[in-house]
């Protein structure tokens, strides 16, 4: 294991078990240390007050390395943890200026006219939603995804790690539930099939080899078995042809059942974090209809946020919207 | 809308989704359960950090490795492990030369899928004679149990995660369907060559399993000829090499199949399926080991304990014979089996008819012969249980308990004596064994220690630490010395001998292992006239088992017919055979085929080592 990695693994069972009661002392560098343990504490990690903390595996001492079972056994002290934050940000400096050169400037608008009518601070809560996301297949491809929503306009917003942000307080939210749980798993899906294109791509690729080779050698035998068939009878022939015809099926299926793609996603942790924000009231003009939408200046960018596409849930800065319901979309669904 | 999205769309529906590329799709959505809300984000932060050392848990860090008993880490071994992993994804030809450890890299990968979850569903076959030492080595050192089918239901195979069978009993004609119906993610075959016939029950039981992963092992995966490497292939790829007619028309030259064409593009090709260490490649050498087999004579009351034991035997297991499944075995009755009782005047009017007291099993049969073939000593406590339901049994106790120093203990201490200068290891079966040796060494001033596997772990520990600085001595039951290393003794005394060669094997592993730099010296004890006797005349006399390489017995045992383990086979030519002369002619018969099996595997070593020469990788 690398250094850096000692060092996580070190200061992540550090924290998990300052966080349940222990007094620990693992300096950094050090190759081991000690935890004293609360009695709830040491009754589920096993061993007695004492715990022996290192990063080779030693038997009775907890060793902080991914090839032991270490995870595994702090798991139930990550799964007492919360799930949810909320915090706020109670002031941030707003803009000012008129917004119709920097709404122009950002935004392309494909098939509308659209005026900035207003402005106004609101306060509006960003949910970060934290997702584990795996996928099995002949082999597997796993990854931790973030997705950002302005849970007002519902549109993915590229905020900063809102658990790093400084100067954060406490928040009480206005209503305990959250809505944007199918909208975050939406973007979260979509961000998978990017990061994982590469993964399939390459699944494909051997899927396709593997079929055409089961094919190739199957037909093969059944010529084979034609070639073959002067010196058999006809009944011996057919029959072997219909042995051949039910393996390949078999064996095909059971390459399709190889490959099958297992998707599993996991929303890990949902962070609300309440900030001011500024809302820009624009008219769309398409055709004869009209609606009003709300634009967002986010102060953590310093930039206008991304429109929802009513379609796909993507962000887009190129919209174009529906002749009717003057409902936005990015270029791609407007197409 | 892209292809996950749909699939979550449609997760639970009827429609199957696929990617662009046709592959089918299935989503779990896992629900958020929010609990309590906090301003601290400390706590998520560990959820997330959690999450993504999970991530990092790539197969460079191998979870196998953990918690492993007694296995020696060999690089080429960890190598292997990670080279299925990455490239070949759960389908190999692991070819290792003999003695190189396929099975403990077969049993590393198996251990690394179950442990990442990447397979639950899995069958182990390997011939008949090797199914008890897979057990003990997936048990004791991969920590992994496995459930050994004897006469299984046909739900068996279906209901039950982790089978270890052996390939005849898979492949008989009651069994074949319900093996084959069932799904495994992973199987395991062990001795693959026996698969490499197209014809036979073996290749297509394989060719029927439905898995997902398929483990291949052999050391000599051509035995006569290339088209055998082309069925095992077609096993484990079908197509990869084409069809017969075509890798015989690329890779076989006309007139000899086995000499192959185009070998630089064959290799290529193999490349990507199989693995082969070899001994050259690793590195890996060890020094020659010798062994003596010692047969001593019985004193007058220990000849006669055996003598009459055997009579008591042959006449408790006459039913046992007749129920028995060969159905050649028929014996002539319990009274004329019993005809040692009655002439040694061993109170037989005490007992009723023989029908009062039922057969032995074959296990308590077979716990008598192997305690009679270790000292009267261990007789002692089994024969007390056996008296108890059969008073006929009583005297034959007494007169075991009577027996002072037995033949063999005289012979172990004059070896003793006469090899003070080295560190011995002496191995014995019985624990009634174990503390006889105990009290005779110590009433012969020869310092020792013991080491059952009943000890903590401090105290054995401490035994071996002693053993290696001052003790010169060390008393062993079968599990002892495991997972310490002991390459400082070399030389081994076995007081007793198991039956089965792969577990006399096993003890001589105890010194003659990788880290052992001087020769080492073997010493068998056995009494004249056993059946140990006559195992050591086949084992050592005629397959010279101690000179071939470790791991080489295993190669031969799997390539004798039938589908019986070696002790079973044993035990079946005793009960068959009705006096020592026939019991001569049974060890005969077997010796033959032993040598058969020798010679199939010496062959094939020879054809393989051509073929695929030292630098095979």
């Amino acid at each position: 294991m690398s250094a850096d990695l000692h060092e996580r693994l070190r200061q992540f069972t550090r924290t998990i078990l300052e966080r349940r009661g222990a007094l620990v002392e693992w300096p950094e560098g050090a190759d081991e240390g000690w935890a004293m343990l609360t009695p709830e504490l040491s009754g589920r990690l096993g061993g007695g007050e004492l715990l022996r903390l290192t990063h080779q595996p030693i038997e009775g001492a907890l060793s902080a390395n991914l090839a032991t079972d270490f995870l595994e056994r702090l798991a139930p002290l990550v799964e007492a943890e919360p799930r949810v934050a909320a915090v706020q940000i109670p002031e941030m400096y707003l803009k000012r200026a008129a917004m119709d050169e920097p709404v122009a400037r950002t935004f392309a608008w494909l098939n509308a006219k659209v005026k900035v009518t207003g402005t106004e601070a609101q306060r509006v809560e960003y949910h970060e939603w934290t997702f584990r996301a795996a996928i099995t297949s002949e082999d597997t491809w796993e990854d931790v995804i973030t997705v950002t929503l302005n849970s007002t306009s519902g549109s993915e917003v590229a905020l900063p790690d809102i658990l790093a942000l400084m100067d954060t307080q406490p928040h009480t939210p206005a209503n305990a539930a959250s809505d944007t749980c199918a909208s975050a798993t939406q973007r979260a899906a979509a961000h998978v099939e990017e990061r994982a294109a590469a993964f399939i791509g390459r699944l494909e690729s051997r899927l396709r080899r593997d079929r055409k080779r089961l094919k190739d050698y199957y037909n093969a035998l059944l010529r084979e078995t034609k070639e073959g068939g002067t010196n058999e009878d006809a009944e011996k022939a057919e029959a072997k042809r219909r042995v051949v015809e039910l393996e390949l099926r078999r064996k095909t299926s059971e390459l399709e059942e190889r490959y099958r793609l297992q998707v599993a996603l996991t929303p890990l942790t949902l962070v609300r974090l309440e900030m001011p924000a500024l809302a820009v009231q624009c008219d769309v003009f398409r055709k004869q209809a009209r609606k009003q939408h709300t634009l967002y200046w986010n102060p953590l960018l310093t930039a206008l946020e991304p429109m929802r596409c009513a379609r796909c849930g993507a962000g887009a800065f190129a919209v174009a919207f529906t002749d009717d319901t003057v409902e936005p979309q990015c270029a791609a669904c407007g197409r | 809308m892209g292809w996950l999205t749909a699939a979550l769309r449609n997760a639970g529906g009827a429609r199957t989704t696929q990617t662009p590329g046709g592959i089918p799709v299935t989503c779990t959505l896992s629900p958020f359960v929010a609990g309590g809300i906090t301003a601290d984000p400390a706590g998520l932060r560990l959820r997330v950090e959690h999450a993504r050392l999970q991530l990092l848990r790539g197969f460079e860090e191998l979870l196998c490795l953990e918690g492993l008993r007694g296995v020696e880490r060999l690089p080429h071994q960890i190598e292997t492990v990670r080279k299925v992993l990455r490239h070949f994804r759960g389908r190999v030809l692991l070819a290792d030369e003999v003695g190189l450890g396929k099975t403990i890299e077969a049993c590393l990968l198996l251990r690394e899928y179950l442990l990442r979850g990447l397979v639950k569903r899995v069958l182990i076959l390997v011939p008949a004679p090797l199914v008890s030492q897979w057990r003990e080595e997936l048990s004791t050192k991969f920590g992994l149990e496995f459930a050994v089918p004897a006469s299984p239901k046909p739900a068996f195979w279906s209901e039950t995660d982790c089978v270890l069978s052996s390939l005849a009993l898979a492949k008989s004609r009651k069994h074949f369907d319900a093996v084959t119906a069932s799904p495994w993610d992973l199987v395991i075959v062990d001795e693959a060559h026996h698969c490499k016939n197209r014809a036979t029950r073996n290749w297509q039981l394989v060719n029927a399993l439905q898995r997902r992963h398929l483990f291949m092992l052999t050391a000599t995966p051509v035995q006569n000829d290339l088209v055998e490497l082309y069925n095992l292939l077609t096993l484990l790829e079908p197509g990869y090499l084409k069809t017969e007619g075509d890798f015989k028309k690329q890779y076989v030259r006309r007139g000899n199949p086995r000499d192959p064409r185009n070998r630089e593009r064959l290799r290529g090709l193999l490349n990507e399926v199989m693995i082969r260490n070899t001994r050259s490649l690793v590195n890996i050498a060890l020094p020659p080991r010798y062994a003596q087999t010692f047969t001593v004579t019985p004193g007058e009351e220990e000849a006669r304990l055996y003598h009459l034991l055997d009579s008591y035997l042959r006449w408790r297991c006459a039913d046992l014979l007749r129920a028995g499944d060969d159905g050649e075995a028929q014996s002539d009755g319990g009274e004329e089996n019993s005809d040692g009782l009655f002439e040694s005047g061993v109170s037989p009017k005490v007992v009723g008819p023989s029908e009062r007291v039922g057969p032995l099993s074959r296990m308590q049969a077979n716990m008598l012969l192997l305690a009679a073939g270790s000292h009267p000593a261990a007789l002692v406590p089994m024969l007390e249980r056996t008296a108890a339901e059969d008073p006929r049994a009583a005297p034959l106790c007494d007169l075991a308990r009577g027996i002072g120093a037995s033949a063999k203990e005289r012979k172990l201490l004059d070896l003793l004596r006469q090899n003070q200068k080295d560190k011995t290891l002496v191995f014995a079966n019985f624990r009634a064994t174990l503390e006889r040796l105990q009290r005779v060494l110590a009433e012969a001033g020869i310092a020792f220690r013991t080491f059952t596997g009943a000890e903590s772990a401090a105290e054995k520990a401490r035994a071996v630490e002693e053993f290696r600085t001052s003790v010169p001595v060390m008393l062993c039951s079968e599990s002892g010395g495991e997972g310490h290393n002991l390459q400082f003794c070399n030389t081994l005394i076995n007081f007793d001998l198991p039956w089965n060669p792969m577990r006399i094997e096993q003890r001589a592993g105890r010194v003659h292992r990788f880290g052992q730099t001087r020769e080492v010296f073997i010493f068998n004890l056995c009494t004249a006239g056993s059946l140990e006797a006559r195992i050591l005349g086949l084992l050592h006399d005629k397959l010279r088992m101690f000179e071939l390489v470790v791991g080489e017995i295993g190669s031969i045992l799997g390539n004798l017919e039938g589908g019986e383990e070696f002790e079973s086979l044993v035990l079946n030519m005793w009960l068959r055979a009705r006096d020592s002369a026939a019991l001569d002619g049974e060890f005969a018969r077997l010796g033959e085929e032993l040598l058969q099996a020798q010679d199939e595997y010496v062959q094939a070593k020879q054809l393989d080592d051509a073929l695929f020469g030292d630098e095979f990788e």
